[in-house]
């Protein structure tokens, strides 16, 4: 998985100056807490229903390998084909292989994050394969070369204007009228898509759950690109990652039911299938070669260690939207193609956390992720764990060293530090004008460049303890 | 040792818990809420019509003809309907329809009007449920550009967990069907801004008809 993590600082600061971004993020900021919000309270309880979930994650992930072994079984029983690969090339290699037998030369995509970690795309093309997302968003990002910024919405970062000019330059559409309205571009986009799912020899879709009692491959989508991609050409791959598989329907239908309103507050996601196996003798269509492809690539480590839990997530999006840093720098400053919270805890694990190492940083630690995650990832925690292991690998730059350093030295005498303090409140309540501190001075410069500080009460807390202690005590 | 031996190698030695088997779904702990268990199909149009299909009720089957006829006339969606294999919906008086072409063609790939039968709806979710067969083949969901889809009263459902033990009962012995589909609505999009905009990949027009 290749990663630009490295360049957080410098990508945020691009980010935090570009302001259609800002228009973009700033709508994720204001309507998905009200939607997701009321699309929970329609369940009495919400919080029971996370209980439940989280419950249900950590019991198949307690025994992963016997629902991995039983979704195994009942796929082959239906005539579908299982894979197991180790890491993304592995996964990359069998996927070629399955496309090559069958001959293919186009190959359509329904949107799955699994594939972008495993950068499917460029390695079909660099074996003599058209590949075409059809997800409308992918399909824009696709055309224009870039990243998803959201693992919802990859083209959150693109604005209306620039999705009309892309499908000018790339559908020879250079003499017609432009496109304005975003119907006309829906139209547009899905007349040129339709003639592609008809053409395409292999349809790759990934999955939201495997259901290990049945066999049965979940797959949601609100545009019905991915029953397209899954059922029109003669070869089906699904492609996900072990933590995928849930044990029942019971447990499918709790995923669902939390899935949808956490990610776009709906009660349901307009297409939820579930697909088992290849067609059969008597049907007169759907796809002859079902195989699904089962991705490791860094989740088996990740369980009994302490990142386990992060493998409950369903990829729902409620972290990403509801979190402050996400939502000032967007999906593109993590380098990753997860980003946001469950971005930063995921990416190290994924990709090695040399790669990955300001992701962990990139938080306030204001535990609103935790707060809406749907599965009860404790994801501060997760955070915190890497920023140890950063510590300890000495990875932390030297200045934030040393600061610690200092710090608890401060910290190990009362005395020093009560009179550093006090002499900090001080100075403090000297810059400020009108109650905020809008410039400091020094490496202060760098928090007040984007934005301002209250004045502190001048006082230190235990000075004004020591003051007024005495009346408290008498009333 | 290949990739599926190490993998699940390395989840063995990472689990404490050496026994484990699937267990029956009554473990899980799911308590469906109380739906009200009184009007169901009730609870199931106000929640479709939220998600933007619409919804004609009809006395007997009979009727659905002259109301696909009727509602293909409103939206000026032309006068070819697709009927696809089923026999359910074939053997109706469609002779009667005068204006109303059908055949059991495949949908033309540019968009048509189709009908289906479905297999169940789930009122708390205003889903359709449509489960594929040689009778249904799976892409009458998703080619045509108005979908219309015939729902009896004592199909509708309270929750998915009803859902999960009528299909276990009806598919007891016999391997699940192949697709199994809920439909809420007609396809959308929120990849163009907010509010979704309707008429994505699949149909742009889902309309049903209970009876
Ligand atoms: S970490 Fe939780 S909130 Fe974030 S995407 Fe995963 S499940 Fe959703």
């Amino acid at each position: 998985m290749q990663t630009t993590s490295l360049k957080f600082r410098q990508l945020a600061s691009q980010a935090l100056a570009d302001e259609t971004l800002r228009t973009a993020l700033g709508d994720v900021e204001r309507i998905m807490p009200v939607i997701r919000n009321s699309a929970l309270d329609q369940l009495e309880n919400p919080e029971a229903w996370f209980d439940r979930a989280s419950a249900s994650r950590d019991r198949t992930l307690a025994e992963l390998d016997v629902y991995l072994e039983a979704f195994e079984q009942k796929v082959q029983q239906l005539g579908g084909h299982v894979h197991w690969a180790a890491d993304g090339t592995e996964a990359c290699e069998i996927i070629a292989g399955i496309c090559e037998t069958a001959g293919a030369r186009t190959v359509t995509k329904s949107k799955s994050m699994v594939t972008e970690e495993i950068e499917l795309n460029a390695f079909l093309e660099s074996r003599d394969m058209t590949v075409v997302e059809t997800d409308l968003g992918e399909y824009i990002i696709q055309l224009r070369g870039e990243r998803p910024s959201h693992i919802l919405a990859p083209a959150l970062h693109v604005t209306l204007s620039e999705v009309a000019e892309t499908f000018h330059r790339h559908h020879d559409l250079e003499r017609a009228a432009p496109l304005r309205e975003p119907t006309e571009m829906l139209l547009e986009a899905r007349a040129v898509l339709r003639d592609r799912f008809l053409s395409a020899d292999v349809g790759i879709t990934g999955a939201n759950f495997l259901v290990a009692e049945t066999g049965g491959v979940v797959i949601v989508t609100n545009e019905g690109n991915a029953d397209l991609t899954a059922s029109l050409p003669d070869t089906h791959i699904v492609v996900t990652g072990i933590e995928k598989v849930v044990p029942t329907l019971e447990d499918a239908g709790l995923m669902l039911r939390l899935l949808a309103r956490s990610a776009a507050g709906q009660r349901l996601s307009t297409y939820t299938t579930l697909i088992h196996g290849p067609r059969r003798a008597e049907d007169s269509s759907g796809p002859s070669n079902f195989h699904v492809v089962l991705l490791d690539n860094g989740r088996s480590d990740m369980l009994g260690t302490q990142l386990q839990e992060m493998l409950r997530c369903i990829r729902c999006s409620a972290c990403i939207n509801h979190c402050p840093v996400y939502t000032a720098v967007g999906g593109h400053a993590y380098g990753s193609v997860y980003s946001g919270p469950m971005g930063a805890v995921l990416t190290p694990g994924l990709a090695g956390l040399h790669a990955a190492a300001h992701l962990p940083n990139a938080s306030t630690f204001c535990g609103r992720c935790e707060e809406v995650c749907p599965v009860r990832i404790p994801i501060p925690k997760m955070l915190r764990y890497w920023r140890d292991r950063e510590f300890e690998r000495r990875m932390t730059p030297r200045s934030v060293r040393y600061g610690l350093d200092w710090w608890t030295h401060m910290n190990a005498s009362p005395r020093i530090y009560r009179s550093l303090l006090g002499i900090a409140a001080r100075l403090l309540r000297g810059l400020s004008s009108r109650g905020w501190i809008t410039r400091l001075p020094g490496p202060g410069r760098a928090w007040t460049r984007y934005r301002d500080m209250p004045t502190p009460a001048g006082q230190t807390f235990q000075h004004q303890w020591r003051r007024t202690r005495g009346r408290a005590g008498e009333s | 040792m290949t990739s599926r031996d190490a993998i699940l190698t390395k989840i063995r030695n990472a689990r404490s818990n050496a026994a484990a088997q699937i267990k029956p779904a009554d473990d899980v702990g799911i308590h469906p809420q109380a739906t009200p268990a009184g009007d169901l199909l009730g609870q199931f149009i106000e929640l479709a019509r939220a998600e933007v299909a619409t919804v004609d009720e009809l006395g007997t089957v009979a009727e659905v003809p002259a109301a696909v006829a009727r509602y293909m006339e409103e939206q000026g969606l032309g006068n070819q309907l697709v009927l696809g294999p089923d026999p359910q919906l074939g053997d109706l008086d469609w002779q009667s329809i005068a204006s109303l072409k059908c055949s059991q063609e495949s949908p033309h790939p540019d968009g048509d009007t189709v009908i289906t039968a479905c297999y169940a709806a789930v009122a708390d979710s205003g889903a359709l449920v449509v489960v594929s067969s040689p009778d249904h083949p799976v892409e009458l969901n998703f080619l045509p550009a108005n979908h219309i889809v015939v729902l009896r009263r004592d199909q509708v459902l309270e929750d998915f967990e009803r859902l999960w033990t009528q299909l276990r009962q009806d598919y007891a012995g016999k391997p699940w069907p192949r697709c199994i589909n809920l439909i809420v609505g007609p396809s959308r999009t929120a990849d163009l801004g907010f509010p979704p905009k309707m008429g994505a990949h699949g149909p742009g027009r889902v309309h049903i008809l209970v009876v």
